[in-house]
């Protein structure tokens, strides 16, 4: 069976960082189709499976080193599944997989997360049934999207409706990112929300917050000029450039906008709620200027390794807090996702074998604002 | 075209100076600078075709050096007469008659040569006993002089001593100061002042700056009246003066030499005739009469500020500025007796300064026309005065042939502003208004209008109590090119006035080689151009 | 047909022959009867002077040349650039204007972090006829055109617009130079008011001995350039009420 498997070495870090072509730790392989750990675990063929940023970071090697104690090597990258089910009664059956390995599917007694709800908050993520890894797609024994069939337990898998194409079902994971993010930013009615960053993540987010505060004005932070209409039609009421937060911040916050030393600025008053999509030392900065005093920052998706001067978060007695994953939120983003459309954001779908050119140019077409770049692995 | 030297196939008496001055007909080429036309009060520089003419004046002889041992030699052993002592006699009545304010141009500087003259007449005068004595301004219908005028021409001492009961304009409208004295045998009638012809002795100071001047024309016309004048400026003569700078040639003097004659017979005219050279341009400013291509940068670097100034300043003040200018001409010749052979002498010094031989007719030729004519001396040159200086004098300056061919067309440099000085030239106004606006056409002109303005009743008064020219000279003025309107096939006037140039029936252009480019439809491609470099006087000797 | 060719120098020295034109006046401004045509502006802004290399090329020119000469000739003590930097962006600068070094003393007294977003409000009638005089306006200086004079007020609008954009600008309220303490135009005020930016009083005192109207360079003398603390439009003040408070902020 075909796999795209993931086998890190210092070397090859070291040579990614470098910028040394050709070393990837990536490579397409021939592997044994994973081994079903227990019962209660089916296999699953994907169909499409999403490429995100966390994968494209760690395979640059900027993903943050934090990760890789949660993470067992080799395996085969990719969480964001549409697939069938395998073998079995249900075999056949089209579902989406949610990625995170808590401890119902580890088969340990719920840790106290497991037990709110909180799956991929769980304690547990390097014991149980299976090797250590937070969610299907960095652990060794489950497989992961970008291979021909992969492990998942009952408990993983919804399924998609009928109504909902494989284009949407492949965004859904994201989306359950995104539902959990407009929850916990909680942005109440007629509050200024700015989201950072216009890629997949910041779209759905932004979508989710438009869904659960339609009255409140969002203005999306989106770098590249392609980003902007997709933000535009995802539900902002206004789109700004980087450089130009501040000024559009100071017109939409009624707030007033102080340029500093070297070019910092900062507005005085500024956004109730940031959510800050992006995860670059940069836009938190950002987000620290631009939100008023004790506003709440979100900092959603996973980041890499990043270098800010956060001064103004204690002088604004900011909130930071942050969304990742998902609590219950993958029927809610199954029905949000019918009427969402995210397939929209696909750019085009990659073969396995194909994966050099697809994490290649996974970058420049999230810039054109089709930011998402999938593997058709089955038909 | 070459200019081969001009050989001389019969030699007259006298070595005929023109030949000599071949230098002064310059061929324009490749690296030839700028010429200089005058224009009125300022100066342009335009560019000639390579190939065209430049005819340059003469440079100026140089003067009598003791003028009064001139004068006194002359009185003393005149031409064809008893010498002036002799004439005198206690008792007598004397009468002096000298040339007007239309000589010399510009005005020379002190002392003029008529005071001279005029000295040494009264002092062999007042040495022979003589007591009345008459000094009238020989001005026929030109303009009265001012006092300020005569005193500059006769000089202080003679006008404090004689101004005003002695010392008077010529007034040829006055009933009681005319006689009859006949006509000629063709019919010309002869009219002169009274005073003049009842002396006992005129003796006429004249001043001969054009070969055009003096001999009978001094007396006959000077002192005459308008019935007098009416007889030889007409269109007729005037059409058939070849020209009237060639006294041999001219029907206007053969028709003067006639009234001349009856006016000798009358009254015994002792003439006394001076001939001045070219010197024009005083001081720093004498380059303004060599080739261009001769200046030093020195004289081009004054030549420049000049222009510029010039070009840049109040209207009023360069009038003023130029009509204040005063020419440094020296005297190169002063004869005294009979008027046929001291005339005779004179135009041989004329010719002498200002003669130059010029070799085939030009299809275009071009002429800067400068500020001052002998009609507006401390006055304006209206667009009348300036068809006569280009059409009458400038087209005129020429023994033989036109420089211009037939049907050949004539560039001038004017702007022909529509002034006219209100208190000099008021019938002038006049004539612009309602007769050109008719007809440009001399003929018609004589016709129709010349009798009415001759018989005005306002501008007799003007031109008897006030300074204004008669009311017919303006006519006369126009006769003056008659010739020319017949000759030439176009005239243009560079950066003239377009409702002037209009009026007056001619064609304005803005720069040269727009001039030369409508030429060039009259003339034909390719036209030969000759430049008349003039002011300082001269005139072309013409073989064709 | 070929002219001769030869003699330049006479003829460079001479000049050109006299036209029949009536002389245009060149320097001085005349009253006509009517309004003269090309009184208008003649060229429209240049923003690619705005650019970053070019304004980057700016920065360096006014460094090495503009600023070193307009502090050898007007010898400028500047007061309270210190405290712009609490002042908002963007802001109208507002100076009282006596003479035309008063621009480039503002200029050089703003630290880079307010130089670096300013455009200058040139009055169109004067500095954008021709092209080349707008974009060495536009590079010394950065202005944009100001179309002054006339009821309509055109040239707020293009002066809000840059503020919408975070650029501050630089107008005088006096509108030209030498109108005096009773010349401030309620101009300023309007804009402040309709795009709700604050207004920085500029005091410049000195600058009319340095480079008065009507003469080039006097004399070099003492100036001073002064920055009050920001004017906040109250709600519901007048434009006159806001004219009268800058005009005691700048001449207080």
């Amino acid at each position: 069976m075909k796999a795209l498997t993931y086998t890190p070495s210092l070397a090859k870090y070291v040579a990614t960082k470098a910028g040394v072509p050709g070393a990837g730790a990536l490579e397409l392989t021939d592997i044994r189709p994973p081994r079903i750990p227990g019962k209660d675990w089916l296999p699953v063929r994907p169909t499409l499976t999403g490429i995100c940023g966390s994968d494209l970071a760690l395979l640059s090697g900027k993903a943050s080193l934090q990760l890789a104690t949660l993470t067992s090597t080799p395996f085969v990258p990719g969480h964001e599944i549409v697939g069938t089910i395998g073998a079995g009664p249900r075999r056949g059956e089209r579902v989406v997989v949610q990625p995170a390995l808590g401890c119902a599917v580890r088969g340990l007694p719920p840790c106290p997360e497991c037990a709110q709800g909180l799956v991929a908050l769980c304690r547990n993520t390097t014991d149980g049934d299976v090797s250590a890894g937070i969610q299907t797609g960095f652990c060794r024994e489950t497989g992961g999207g970008w291979s021909e069939g992969l492990v998942a337990h009952v408990s993983q898998l919804h399924t998609v409706p009928d109504d909902l194409p494989d284009e949407d079902a492949v965004l859904v994971e994201p989306l359950a990112c995104a539902l959990h993010a407009a929850r916990i930013a909680d942005v109440q009615p007629g509050e200024n929300v700015a989201i950072i960053g216009a890629g997949t993540i910041g779209l759905l987010t932004l979508a989710a917050v438009r869904d659960a505060a339609p009255s409140a004005t969002l203005i999306c932070v989106a770098k590249h000029h392609g980003q902007q209409t997709a933000a535009r039609r995802f539900g902002a009421d206004d789109v700004c450039a980087p450089d130009r937060v501040y000024i559009e911040g100071a017109r939409i916050t009624h707030s007033r906008r102080l340029v500093g030393h070297q070019g910092r600025e900062m507005l005085l008053g500024g956004f109730d709620r940031v959510l800050d999509c992006v995860g670059t030392g940069e836009s938190l900065e950002q987000a620290t200027t631009i939100t008023r005093a004790r506003g709440r920052i979100v900092l959603v998706g996973m980041p890499g390794e990043l270098k800010a001067d956060l001064a103004a978060a204690w002088l604004r007695e900011l909130e930071i807090k942050s969304a990742y994953g998902y609590e219950h939120d993958f029927p809610r983003a199954l029905e949000f996702a019918k009427q969402l459309r995210p397939g929209r954001l696909i750019d085009r779908g990659w073969p396995l074998r194909a994966h050099k050119k697809a994490i290649e140019h996974a970058p420049k077409a999230a810039r054109a604002g089709r930011s998402k770049t999938v593997f058709e692995v089955a038909a | 075209m070459s200019i081969a030297p001009t050989r001389m196939i019969e030699r007259s008496k006298r070595r005929h100076p023109a030949a000599e001055r071949e230098s002064c007909v310059v061929e324009v080429h490749e690296h030839s600078p700028p010429t200089l036309f005058h224009s009125g009060e300022q100066f342009r520089l335009e560019r000639l075709p390579i190939g065209s003419r430049i005819v340059y004046p003469p440079p100026p002889l140089k003067g009598l050096v003791d003028v009064d041992a001139a004068i006194c030699a002359a009185l003393d052993s005149p031409l064809g007469m008893d010498p002036l002592d002799a004439l005198l006699s206690p008792g007598m009545k004397l009468t002096i008659a000298f040339d007007d304010i239309s000589l010399p141009l510009p005005p020379m500087k002190a002392p003029d040569i008529r005071q001279r003259v005029i000295e040494h007449v009264l002092e062999r005068a007042y040495r022979a006993g003589v007591e009345d004595i008459h000094l009238i301004a020989a001005l026929a219908l030109h303009r009265r002089m001012t006092p300020a005028e005569l005193k500059r021409a006769v000089g202080p001492a003679i006008f404090d001593e004689f101004f005003p009961d002695r010392l008077y304009n010529h007034d040829a409208e006055d009933p009681d100061g005319i006689v009859s004295l006949g006509e000629t045998r063709h019919g010309e009638p002869v009219e002169l002042s009274k005073r003049a012809a009842e002396s006992d002795l005129l003796i006429y100071v004249n001043i001969n700056i054009v070969t055009m001047d003096g001999g009978h024309k001094s007396v006959a016309v000077g002192l005459g009246t308008y019935n007098s004048v009416k007889a030889h400026h007409n269109v007729h003569a005037l059409r058939h003066s070849r020209s009237f700078m060639d006294p041999a040639n001219s029907e206007l003097h053969h028709s003067t030499n006639r009234q001349g004659d009856i006016v000798e017979a009358a009254v015994p005219v002792f003439h006394i005739e001076t001939t001045l050279n070219n010197d024009m341009y005083d001081g720093p400013l004498s380059f303004l009469a060599k080739p261009e291509a001769r200046w030093t940068p020195r004289e081009q670097a004054t030549f420049a500020a000049l222009k510029r100034t010039t070009d840049r300043m109040n209207p009023k003040l360069r009038r003023a500025l130029f009509h204040k200018s005063r020419a440094p001409y020296a005297v190169t010749s002063v004869t005294a007796g009979a008027v046929g052979p001291v005339h005779q002498v004179t135009l041989e010094h004329c010719a002498m300064q200002q003669a130059v031989g010029v070799r085939g007719q030009a299809d275009i030729v071009t002429a800067g026309l400068p500020y001052l004519g002998p009609y507006n001396v401390n006055s304006i040159l209206n667009p009348i005065l300036v068809m006569c200086m280009g059409l009458g004098y400038f087209f005129n300056l020429y023994q033989g042939v036109p420089l211009v061919r037939e049907g050949g067309v004539m560039i001038f440099t004017h702007p022909v502003t529509r002034e006219f000085h209100p208190v000099h030239h008021p019938s002038y106004v006049d004539f612009y208004e309602e007769v050109l606006a008719t007809t440009t056409d001399p003929a018609e002109i004589e016709r129709r209008f010349e009798k009415s303005y001759a018989e005005d009743e306002w501008y007799r008064h003007l031109y008897r109590t006030s300074y204004a020219y008669h009311g017919v000279h303006p006519f006369y003025m126009w006769y003056w090119g008659a010739h020319a309107l017949q000759h030439l096939g176009d005239v243009i006037f560079v950066g003239g006035d377009p409702e002037a140039c209009r009026r007056l029936g001619f064609r304005r252009a803005d720069t040269m080689r727009d001039a030369i480019e409508m030429a060039e439809q009259v003339v034909g491609r390719d036209p030969s151009l000759t430049h008349f470099h003039c002011p300082p006087l001269f005139y072309a000797q013409v073989e064709a | 047909m070929r002219f001769a060719s030869g003699g330049r120098r006479l003829e460079k020295l001479a000049g050109a022959n006299a036209s029949r034109r009536p002389a245009a006046p060149r320097k001085w401004r005349t009253l006509a009867a009517g309004r003269d045509p090309w009184s208008g502006r003649g060229v429209e802004d240049q923003p690619w002077l705005r650019e970053r290399k070019p304004a980057l090329l700016r920065e360096v020119a006014q460094q090495a040349l503009l600023f070193p000469a307009t502090r050898a000739v007007a010898m400028p003590t500047i007061v309270g650039a210190q405290d712009l930097i609490h002042a908002p962006q963007p802001a109208i600068l507002a100076p009282n204007h006596e003479s035309d070094i008063d621009t480039p003393l503002v200029l050089l007294a703003l630290p880079h972090a307010w130089r670096s977003r300013t455009v200058v409000g040139a009055a169109s009638d004067r500095f954008y006829r021709k092209r080349a005089y707008a974009i060495a306006a536009g590079f010394w200086i950065n202005t944009f055109p100001f179309d002054r004079g006339g009821g309509q007020r055109r040239g707020l609008a293009a002066a809000a617009a840059h503020l919408r954009e975070g650029r501050n600008v630089l107008l005088f309220p006096q509108g030209t130079r030498g109108a005096g303490p009773e010349g401030y135009r309620a101009g300023v005020a309007e804009l402040a008011l309709t795009a709700s930016a604050p207004i920085i009083p500029v005091h410049i005192e000195g600058s009319a001995l340095v480079m008065p109207k009507g003469r080039g360079l006097n004399r070099r003398a003492k100036t001073k350039v002064t920055f009050a603390r920001p004017l906040h439009p109250r709600a519901g003040e007048t434009p006159q009420e806001l004219t009268a408070r800058l005009h005691d902020a700048i001449e207080g």
